[in-house]
């Protein structure tokens, strides 16, 4: 052994005493006995679920930055080869997954209480009662409690004091190599997890390097930054396949942002008194009519758990106020920061400049907002609490040993001041010792053996063919058990398409745009046969896997009779059922006779599939629209007979001009719409708003596939610009049903409400911002409100409004019987506010507005198809030319139902014609027979006003039949209207030119003869007697390159939301593979060299 | 104008910006209750020494905590008693915002004092927390 590896020893051995070594077994054993005792034989939902259930698996997928086999492929988002180790390691030992996780918790805990021990010990050498104290404060304290869940986050909790150790003895002591490179094995660790988290764990390095060179005088400011500079090159190497992993994922990273908690709901806890006691965790507050998100933790709001939580905190103000130990003064800045940080904008109504400036920071820097939960700052706080009130609570204890008196009260004032401190510790942790650490409404003791079975049937099955899995969920809520994640990515290795908690998941984003549209169409419950086939067909899914063992009811999935039409689809073969007959099959008896019966796994096949890979010659549709024409085309016979679809948004003009040459032709719909996606809480997939008029927004941007002017749907109004709301429904649940332009569509079905709730009604507001400033002479309104029930026998009504003009004219309206006008003053205005002024009755009933009439004024919404081929048109006469004779449909479908409440209960389109052009028309829906027969009828359905007859083309009246338009219809250019009555029972409506509805030419087709998928590449031998598309079957991304027959196969076009590259007459070798794969496995080689050296240099100790 | 009184007018205007740049971190950090926070600690500072600054720190944390239990919640929403937890409770909030703001004088103060003392670690090796 070398001298300076001796030495080193010898440092480590100082370090390691036996008092350390006996007060972590200590916090390894009350850690360990905690989350065993907590759920005991339960795995609960914790990171991924694969983590816990497949490490195997997940390490093997760290071999490559693409995922093929999630959805229809994707960049792989998750670097954490150390966790997934560790894990693997303790399946190989034969733990199940349950009591791995337990373990990992227990070490994170245990982690977490020897590093807070250690960091203490860097002023306070001796082992005493307070390291004791500080530990126990730190790894069972009630931020520990709260923030344990995901454990993603909690790792910065545990490496925290680690991260102050390494600095503090690098910058002190003569080895700062060896803590540095420590510094980085702990970046390493958890991988790419969270960032902002880790950040935030390193943080106290700040306040701690101020107070050893300003306060302390130890060491130098160069000494302090040559530290951080080899600890950021050493965390830099180590981490670099996890940054080049983060990088390929950027776009799932923001749709997380995106989708997930805003900047209101993350700062509506987070106040000064709740920061400070180590709570302010928004989720730790939030619930809806169904209760808490996570009511283990309900207690910590309970009066006396609530001073007690304060005890902590003012003992380590006590220690400021009282004491003379130098150190406190750093523990009391890294407490003070992570305050700061935690409060952040709070209040967010009336916030403090610094939260003004954070607002500022989050709008205009796009990465800032990775930063907003700032409550992970409360590891800051956990940690200078945890030091000062130990060190207080050693004050407190000696100075009761000082007390002078009778043998017997010396001991009673001991014995008190022990119990104090107890007492403290024990209601902190409350959680860990009461059985409310895991939330009584998560677990599951064991996945249900026939999952398993069906997972392995499934990867049984030759070929690649992908699985697709209805309906979906983002949470693994069963029936036997609630998972956390959904499980599917833990069981079938075979690909897999089923929509998660983000599109992003499933594929690049038109792929994830079309995975979320079918799912929210299956979820809809209004399922036509026939329109899953061809779908499926362009997916490559060959099997579709229905499970019936949701727990539906709970997380607001579609039950299973909702899917009895599918399952009746004459494209599904239903092939294999798993479990028993009504085996955790949820029915309360509302359903079909027959669901009750259903297995809870079924299994079909797609008889329409025909590969993965395909090769289409035909030429692709062009689509104005997203996802969520599919089903529509789908329905209208479009994706039997036509190309491949290219979405005119995703094209350039050159592009257009190509393919309208080339025969390709086009299809206009109502979708794409501008709206706000986001996940609601409870919720298990993310959920629309209404639909948009231009350049308005809500509480986060309106989603935007393509980025191209006009490529949206969006809301139009003949006399305003838009009709916007403070709020409506319930915030953080999109309810487009109640949006606020249906208080102007002069049904009185329909009503834009607020939920008292969630929401103060007294000053929500209504607003229509007209076209043009007028002068307006009335106003009258109709209130809604709640009918008396048991449960609610006093509704709230309102009372009284007040109408707001734009110049700031109030006037005041009593509302009487729930009606109430006005006359207003004669004076012109850009828009009319409408603001609930008082309300009556004590039951917190929604209020709100069914019809609201101002003089003469059309505002009624109307959805403005896509005009993006209208726009290039103009400026662009061949492609003008082009579109004016190719083979042109407008599709338009009313929005399926939300919480089966309709969103449209009428149809109302306005669309742009180029040339004069004559259309047939054709609708589906559920006619009734006595409504139709051969001869021509009025259904509801106008053109520009005019009524459109249609006759029935089938036979027999169905659910779902077709009627087609009594003669063609003839359009000049320009903007036209399509409306369908409210009792109408059409669904879809298309308008075809000549030729766009007729079969399309015979043409040869190409045929694939071999294809291989692997990780991150594809080969693809494809025989085309014509010119030809091939598709591989790997979502469209840049990073694909691909070579055909050893020569550079050109441009790849995204086609079907898939990669894809044309191929000439003859027979080819189409080559692809992932651009970033080079550039990933040089990136794993760089860190695995840095791991390795890291390691060396903390046993060794330094570089020579 | 002396030499000496020119240097003890420096220290006064380095003094005065110094207050002035505290008041303005707590008016950054609280506002209005963040500012008078902040000029409340000095005024502290200057009556009784820096350490009743800290001990201001602690009576505004521990009105916190009784505030945090007996203010009445402002609203009456069904969900609330969580949801709105803090949003209810605005005076325990300022109180816990005070506290913040006291600490953080209180702990410059003290830095600054103690900065003057012996260069390197705390003398003792158990420290002097008694």
């Amino acid at each position: 052994m070398t001298a300076t590896a001796t030495t080193a020893g010898a440092g480590l051995r100082a370090r390691v005493s036996r008092p350390v070594v006996l007060l972590g077994a200590a916090i390894a054993l009350v850690a360990l006995a905690s989350v065993l005792l907590n759920a005991p034989g339960r795995y609960v939902g914790d990171n991924r679920f694969e983590l816990y259930w497949s490490p195997f698996d997940l390490l093997r997928r760290h071999l490559a930055v693409w995922d093929a086999t999630r959805g229809l492929g994707r960049p792989r988002w998750d670097f954490w080869p150390a966790p997934a180790a560790a894990m693997a390691l303790l399946r190989g030992l034969g733990l199940g997954p349950a009591l791995s996780e337990r373990v990992w918790h227990a070490t994170l805990l245990t982690t977490a209480g020897t590093g807070m021990v250690a960091a203490l010990r860097c002023f306070r050498p001796r082992i005493g009662i307070e390291h004791w104290i500080a530990a126990a404060l730190y790894a069972f304290g009630p931020f520990t409690a709260v923030y344990l869940l995901p454990t993603n986050l909690f790792v910065g909790h545990a490496f925290a004091p680690w991260f102050f150790l390494a600095f503090v003895l690098g910058v002190r002591g003569d080895r700062p190599w060896r803590w540095a490179a420590l510094f980085a094995l702990l970046v390493f660790v958890p991988g790419n997890m969270n960032y902002p988290a880790l950040m935030f764990a390193a943080l106290p390095i700040v306040p701690a390097a101020l107070y050893l060179v300003l306060v302390e005088r130890t060491v130098t400011w160069r000494r302090v930054l040559t530290w951080l500079a080899s600890a950021a090159a050493l965390s830099l190497v180590v981490s670099a396949a996890a940054l080049v992993t983060t990088n390929a994922a950027a776009a799932i990273n923001e749709e997380n942002l995106a989708l997930t908690e805003t900047v209101r709901e993350i700062s509506r806890p987070s106040s000064w008194p709740e920061s400070w006691r180590g709570l302010g965790l928004w989720l730790a507050y939030w619930g809806d009519s169904r209760g808490a998100i996570v009511p283990q933790f309900a207690r910590f709001f309970w009066t006396p758990v609530v001073l007690l939580t304060f005890v902590a905190p003012l003992a380590a103000l006590a220690v400021l106020w009282r004491s003379r130990w130098r150190p406190r003064l750093l523990f009391a800045t890294v407490m003070l920061l992570g305050l700061v940080l935690m409060v952040g904008a709070y209040p967010l109504d009336d916030t403090s400049p610094y939260g003004r400036l954070l607002l500022w920071g989050f709008d205009h820097f796009p990465g800032f907002v990775a930063i907003r939960s700032g409550h992970k700052a409360g590891v800051m706080v956990a940690f200078g609490v945890a030091a000062l009130a130990a060190v207080g609570a050693l004050g407190a204890l000696r100075a009761v040993g000082r007390i002078s008196g009778s043998p017997r009260r010396v001991r009673a004032v001991r014995v008190g001041a022990l119990a104090t401190v107890a007492v403290v510790l024990a209601a902190g942790s409350f959680p860990f010792w009461t059985g409310r650490l895991y939330s009584p409404d998560e677990g599951a003791r064991a996945i249900p053996e026939y999952w398993q079975e069906a997972a392995d049937w499934l990867d049984s099955r030759p070929g690649d063919g992908r699985v697709l899995v209805l309906p979906s969920t983002a949470y693994g809520v069963y029936t036997w058990g609630n998972t956390g994640d959904d499980i599917l990515e833990g069981l079938i290795t075979r690909p897999t398409i089923s929509r998660g908690l983000l599109s992003l998941w499933s594929g690049t984003a038109e792929g994830a745009n079309l995975v979320a549209a079918l799912d929210d169409y299956v979820g809809s419950g209004a399922y036509e046969p026939g329109v899953l086939g061809p779908i499926a067909a362009r997916l490559g899914v060959r099997y579709v896997l229905v499970r019936n063992d949701l727990d539906w009811a709970t997380t607001r999935r579609p039950r299973p009779a909702a899917l009895d039409t599918l399952r009746a689809d004459p494209d599904l073969t239903a092939v294999r059922a798993f479990g028993a007959p009504g085996e955790h099959v949820l029915s309360d008896g509302a359903g079909t006779p027959g669901e009750a019966s259903l297995p809870p796994v079924e299994v079909f096949t797609v008889d329409t599939f025909a590969g993965v890979a395909r090769a289409e010659t035909a030429p692709p549709l062009l689509v104005s629209g997203d996802g969520d024409a599919w089903p529509g085309l789908a329905r209208g016979g479009y994706l039997d007979r036509d190309g491949p679809i290219r979405y005119t948004g995703a094209a350039t003009a050159d592009e257009l001009e190509r393919l309208l040459a080339g025969g390709s032709p086009v299809v206009i719909t109502d979708t794409d719409r501008r709206r706000v996606r986001n996940i609601p809480l409870f919720d298990t997939v993310a959920r629309n708003s209404y639909t948009l008029a231009d350049d308005e927004e809500l509480d986060r941007p309106a989603q935007d596939l393509f980025r191209t002017a006009g490529s949206q749907s969006l809301a139009w109004y003949r006399d305003a610009r838009r009709i916007s709301a403070s709020s409506y429904g319930r915030p953080p649940l999109p309810q487009a049903y109640l949006r606020p332009s249906v208080a102007f569509d002069g049904d009185p079905m329909t009503a834009w409400e607020v939920y008292p709730d969630y929401v103060d009604p007294v000053g929500e507001w209504i607003r229509v911002d007209l076209r043009r400033a007028r002068r307006l002479s009335s106003i009258s309104l109709t209130t809604t409100s709640a009918p008396p029930t048991d449960t609610a026998p006093d509704p709230m009504v309102i009372t009284r409004l007040e109408v707001v003009l734009s110049d700031g004219t109030v006037i005041d309206l009593a509302v009487e019987d729930g009606v109430g006008r006005a006359d207003l003053p004669d004076r012109s205005t850009t828009s009319v506010e409408v603001r609930i002024a008082a309300v009556a009755g004590r039951d917190l009933t929604p209020v709100g507005l069914s019809d609201v009439v101002i003089d003469d004024l059309d505002l009624r919404e109307v959805v403005r198809l896509p005009d993006d081929l209208e726009r290039r048109a103009e400026r662009n006469p061949e492609l003008a030319a082009l579109l004016e004779t190719a083979p042109l449909s407008f599709q338009f479908a009313r929005l399926d139902p939300v919480d089966d409440l309709p969103v449209e209960r009428t149809i109302r389109r306005r669309f742009g014609v180029l040339g004069e052009r004559a259309f047939v028309l054709r609708a589906t829906g559920p006619f009734a027979a006595s409504a139709l027969s051969a001869e021509c009828r009025d259904v509801g359905i106008t053109v520009d006003g005019q009524p459109i007859a249609v006759r029935l083309s089938s036979p027999s009246s169905t659910d779902d039949a077709t009627a087609t338009g009594c003669g063609s219809i003839v359009l000049g250019p320009g903007d036209h209207t399509l409306r369908v009555g409210r009792d109408s029972p059409v669904r879809r409506i298309w308008l075809s030119s000549r030729g766009a509805d007729g079969s399309p030419a015979p043409m040869e087709s190409a045929r694939i003869r071999s294809a291989r998928r692997g990780r991150a590449d594809f080969e693809v031998q494809v025989h085309a007697p014509v010119r030809a598309y091939v598709i591989p079957g790997a979502s469209a991304d840049p990073g694909w390159t691909a070579t055909r027959d050893g020569q550079d196969a050109g441009t790849q076009v995204s086609l079907d939301g898939q990669a894809a590259w044309r191929v000439p007459t003859g027979t080819h070798v189409l080559d692809g593979h992932r651009s970033d794969q080079g550039p990933y496995v040089l990136a794993l080689l760089v860190s695995t060299v840095g791991v390795l050296g890291c390691l060396v240099l903390v046993v060794r100790g330094r570089i020579r | 104008m002396s030499a000496g009184t020119t240097g003890g007018s420096r220290v006064g205007r380095a003094e005065l910006l110094g207050a002035g740049l505290l008041i303005a971190v707590g008016a950054g950090l609280g506002g209005v209750v963040g500012g008078l926070a902040a000029l409340a600690a000095l005024g502290l500072a200057r009556w009784r020494g820096p350490r009743a600054v800290a001990a201001g720190a602690f009576v505004m944390l521990a009105l916190a905590a009784v505030l945090s239990v007996v203010e009445a919640p402002t609203t009456g929403r069904a969900v609330d008693y969580l949801f709105d937890f803090a949003l209810d409770r605005p005076v325990a909030s300022d109180a816990g915002l005070a506290a913040g703001i006291l600490a953080f004088v209180g702990i410059v103060l003290a830095a600054r004092a103690e900065r003057a003392g012996p260069r390197g670690p705390t003398p003792s090796r158990r420290g002097s927390a008694d």
